[in-house]
């Protein structure tokens, strides 16, 4: 059996429990559930922020074709809070560039913000990137050269559009994450913790509608980690904004609303999220 | 171009060390060819006043082969035009009046002091009527002498005021070259240090002092007013050959003089362009060098840029702009240093009273000079911009 809906297939208990709930979509997880238990038709009917279906992605190192991904499938909902988890090698790199757009599946179909991005050209999927979705990365990854608040902006000095209005929200925004008096430095000059804060700043610059984190706490040690998944739960309390984490720490996982679960390029489980602390209704 | 400055000029300044070493490149060629070419404009630029000077209406003739006029115009060659070309001159339709000349440097001695000045020789009269009507030279004390046997000169302006220590007075007495000379005229000054440095003397006087009988430097015809100057050159042209039978000689007017000039120094200046281009593509190569490793460095920060929704042509053209400027700068650092040598020179050669050189300020020039190299940086830089463009955003990230 196949859940449309969450997009993997259900065996097992899990079949069983979700034909003895006797609701269509019993196996998603528990914030699904929460949010659309009563009314499975709304949840049907309404368009996700992301969804991949059947995602295959093969890197062709010449005389091998090597499959990253098998068949993913998913559907991340907007203003919800996600990690996806597995070990490495297990394609959540690659599944995070297909949802980023930094990447085009070989095959299947993924559609981010509405938009199908097999049917885009390089232009529109820069535009779909820059407009629609924030990107925070393990190394950071600020321009050297560029200062805290620079580095902010860059979004809207690649399109020209760096205007006055623009810096106040960099500055803004810089302020929201601490580093309200460490703007004019530079990368080097700031700590690990202090760049990704940059970096977080950065990508809420454009008012984004996804947060797409790769392993954002990888280069960090356990007390700032804690410091910096805090920062994103609490940006994505009051922002109303889709975050999505790429971990393989359960206990950042732990924080989010519902885990995906990746194996050899496949979703394995959408199960729901360890911790309730955090739900705003719960 | 505008919204990539900032992060441009932020990596240069990331970058100093290197920036300054490429831009250095660009910097020695630009100046190598705006240099040459001030220099080469301010020279062509003073003959072509100096020569307007000489009067619309005279024509010259001088001993030479026409393909090499300026040097024997430079050099001052010891004239074989004899009295008897002169005469030809004279005769020949359309000449109002023509004189030999003579110019040559004299020892000069005057209140314990010895300078060398240089002389103008020729007849006073015929002196007189072309001078003033053709070159507008004044008496400004004194008056022109009259008899050529007389032991009289004229100086010029600066020759009477900056020569010596003591300012020279009309009536005062010289010795040139052993021989006692009075100072008859002081003229007003002409505008150009040249004429205004030099002394006049009568053609018959030069050659008592210098014992050369016969033959003259060069032969100034004024042509009557109404005729065309050009035409008369060319009887004179014809005459002149069919006299000596042959064309060792060089007939020219200041129109004539001009285009020559300007010919001989377009050509030197072509060829010392031509290695200061060199010059300028090995700085140009400089960039293309820099580009390709900054394009290597900063692969991820290509990538970074591509995540925050750069698109394959705004890094093109961000990288074009980045090399392009390199050239720019070169080139504007350029532009203040050959002003400045220029103006260097110009004020070395002014001190000798070698006013050949005015060094002007020329917008086109500057203008060209940024456009031009800013299009080298661009050109050398376009190769690795490509490569950065097409560097895949996923790779690229993954670069370390």
């Amino acid at each position: 059996m196949y859940d449309p809906v969450c997009g993997i297939a259900i065996d097992g208990e899990a079949r069983f429990a979700s034909e003895h709930a006797g609701a269509r979509y019993a196996f998603c997880s528990r914030s699904c559930q929460d949010d659309f238990a009563s009314d499975p038709a709304r949840y049907a009917e309404m368009d996700p922020l992301i969804r991949l279906e059947q995602v295959v992605k093969t890197y062709d190192l010449g005389e091998v074709k090597v499959p990253v991904l098998r068949g993913l499938s998913m559907r991340i909902h907007h203003g919800d809070f996600i990690a996806i988890v597995g070990a490495s090698g297990s394609g959540k790199s690659t599944a995070m560039n297909i949802i980023g757009t930094l990447d085009v599946p070989t095959e299947g179909k993924a559609v981010i913000a509405g938009k199908d991005v097999m049917r885009m050209t390089e232009t529109d999927l820069a535009d779909l990137r820059n407009g629609k979705i924030g990107f925070v990365f393990q190394q950071f990854n600020l321009v050297p050269s560029l200062s805290a608040l620079e580095n902010v902006l860059l979004p809207k000095t690649l399109r020209g559009a760096a205007d006055a209005a623009a810096v106040k929200r960099a500055e803004k925004l810089l302020e929201s994450v601490g580093l309200g008096k460490r703007m004019t430095h530079r990368p080097s000059e700031l700590s690990g913790g202090e760049q990704q804060r940059v970096a977080i700043a950065r990508a809420f610059i454009n008012d984004p509608d996804l947060i797409l984190a790769d392993e954002p706490t990888g280069s960090l040690d356990s007390e700032t980690s804690g410091k910096i998944i805090d920062l994103l739960s609490d940006l994505w309390r009051t922002s109303s904004k889709t975050v999505v984490i790429i971990t393989h720490d359960p206990q950042i996982a732990a924080n989010t609303r519902r885990i995906l679960t990746m194996k050899d390029g496949r979703l394995v489980s959408n199960g729901g999220a360890a911790s309730k602390a955090i739900w705003p209704t719960a | 171009m505008r919204a990539y400055l900032q992060i441009i000029l932020r990596s240069f300044l990331f970058r100093k060390r290197r920036t300054f070493l490429t831009v250095l490149g660009i910097v020695i060629g630009s100046t190598l060819i705006l240099t040459l070419v001030l220099l080469g404009d301010g020279m062509e630029r003073a003959l072509a006043s100096q020569l307007q000077a000489f009067g619309g209406d005279l024509v010259f003739v001088m001993p030479g082969k026409a393909d090499d006029p300026l040097s024997g115009f430079l050099r001052g060659t010891s004239g074989d035009l004899k009295d008897e070309d002169l005469r030809r001159i004279r005769e020949t339709r359309g000449v109002e009046l023509a004189m030999g000349m003579q110019i040559k440097n004299f020892r000069v001695e005057y209140a314990g002091e010895t300078e060398v000045m240089n002389f103008s020789a020729s007849p006073w009269e015929e002196t007189r009527a072309i001078f003033e009507v053709s070159q507008g030279f004044q008496i400004e004390s004194g008056a022109w002498p009259t008899r050529d046997e007389q032991d009289l000169l004229v100086l010029g302006k600066l020759a009477a005021s900056d020569r010596f220590s003591r300012p020279i007075q009309v009536g005062e007495e010289l010795v040139v070259s052993g021989k006692r000379f009075t100072v008859a005229g002081v003229l007003k000054s002409l505008g150009n240090p040249d004429d205004d440095a030099r002394a006049y003397i009568s053609i018959d006087r030069f050659r008592a002092i210098t014992g050369e009988r016969g033959t003259v430097m060069m032969a100034v015809a004024q042509v009557e007013s109404g005729l065309d100057v050009k035409r008369v050159a060319e009887d004179l042209q014809y005459e002149l050959e069919r006299r000596r039978g042959s064309g060792d000689f060089t007939v020219f007017t200041s129109d004539s003089a001009l285009e020559i000039v300007g010919g001989v120094l377009g050509v030197v200046k072509l060829v010392l362009g031509a290695f200061a281009a060199v010059a300028l593509i090995v700085g140009g190569v400089g960039i293309m060098n820099t580009m390709f490793t900054s394009v290597l460095e900063r692969t991820r920060e290509v990538g970074i840029m591509k995540a925050l929704g750069a698109t394959d042509r705004s890094i093109l053209y961000l990288f074009l702009s980045e090399a392009g400027l390199l050239g720019a700068i070169g080139g504007a650092l350029g532009i203040l240093i050959s002003y400045g040598f220029a103006k260097v020179i110009e004020f070395a050669a002014a001190s000798r009273d070698l006013a050949i050189l005015q060094i002007d300020f020329d917008p086109v020039v500057v203008l060209g000079t940024l456009f031009f190299t800013f299009v080298i940086g661009s050109v050398f830089g376009a190769i690795p911009a490509v490569r950065a463009s097409r560097l895949h955003p996923t790779e690229a990230l993954r670069y370390e």
